[in-house]
């Protein structure tokens, strides 16, 4: 997903940071967003989603066997379409958790997202959940989306906006099936769900 | 214990939870201010013992350490997540009636 930086973007991402003193993560978006040929900036939602994926991994374990060996990466896939940009690229960039590398990919087939600790389905591609909650089924993935009804539906975790805070739903049920473990420190922050057809569900 | 309940809410600016969490400190009767800052030292959440009319201005974020200023003690600490710091609390505490006994 990287481009060669433009020399002239690079001095305009630069003045435009000095002046707003931006966070890091949104100068590496700009200085991508003016770069020749990439996908245009993603908006500081998709920043802050981006952020928060990668902050989910801080408080999640996978069992042992989601992984192929000891230091294999915790791998974050985006299902099909990619809304952004390079900010979870860079958010990752060289970070670990619990000795696990931390790599993010693109996935287009459901056969290929096996290999991934964590699938975040978009909006766009919301009507591929139930065949990609098939595809992951005994598998230890937590399914990531953001639209109504996507934990109801089966999926771990839920962005939801309140207010002008985002937040999200975790579906105890779906993590309970992935056999992850959840700390309650996150789960104190989540709006608490269950599966649609669940005793306890709505 | 303050610091570590308060990782997930300061990774995720979770404003309310931070709250909550230092709403604990009503439990330590000596404690009269309390902040969670995030990591650009920006207040998060505030906490007093009693309410102040004007609300309580908690100090610019300063780095780990106490001092103690006419029977107060002001004390700063890192929260720290995977070896990063994410953010400070900050504590006020009257020291007086240890000292009157």
């Amino acid at each position: 997903m990287r481009v060669e930086t433009h020399k002239t973007g690079r001095w305009c991402a630069y003045r435009f940071a000095q002046f707003w003193a931006i966070p890091l993560v949104t100068m590496l978006t700009l200085a991508a967003a003016v770069r020749i040929g990439t996908q245009t900036n993603p908006s500081l939602e998709y920043q802050v989603k981006a952020a928060f994926l990668f902050s989910f991994t801080k408080f999640i374990e996978w069992p042992s066997d989601a992984f192929h060996s000891d230091n294999a990466p915790i791998t974050l896939c985006v299902f099909r379409h990619d809304p952004f940009g390079s900010a979870l690229d860079e958010i990752i960039q060289g970070k670990t958790i619990n000795n696990h590398q931390v790599l993010a990919r693109r996935v287009n087939e459901f056969s290929d997202l096996k290999s991934c600790q964590l699938v975040f389905v978009g909006k766009e591609e919301d009507k591929g959940l139930s065949a990609v909650l098939n595809s992951l089924k005994g598998t230890s993935a937590l399914v990531v989306g953001e639209t109504d009804g996507f934990a109801e539906r089966g999926g771990g975790v839920q962005f939801f906006l309140e207010v002008s805070q985002l937040r999200f739903a975790i579906n105890v049920d779906a993590v309970q099936r992935a056999r992850l473990t959840v700390s309650s420190k996150l789960l104190s922050l989540a709006r608490v769900v269950h599966d649609r057809d669940h005793p306890k569900g709505r | 214990m303050i610091g570590s309940n308060s990782t997930a809410a300061l990774t995720f600016q979770d404003s309310k939870s931070a709250s909550e969490i230092l709403s604990a400190l009503r439990a330590r009767l000596h404690v009269l201010h309390g902040c969670i800052y995030d990591l650009d030292g920006k207040p998060l959440a505030l906490y007093s013992r009693y309410p102040i009319k004007a609300g309580f201005s908690p100090p610019p974020v300063q780095g780990e350490g106490s001092s103690v200023v006419a029977g107060h003690m002001h004390l700063f600490q890192n929260v720290v997540l995977n070896g990063d710091a994410i953010g400070t609390i900050y504590i006020e505490a009257d020291l007086g009636d240890l000292h009157a006994r």
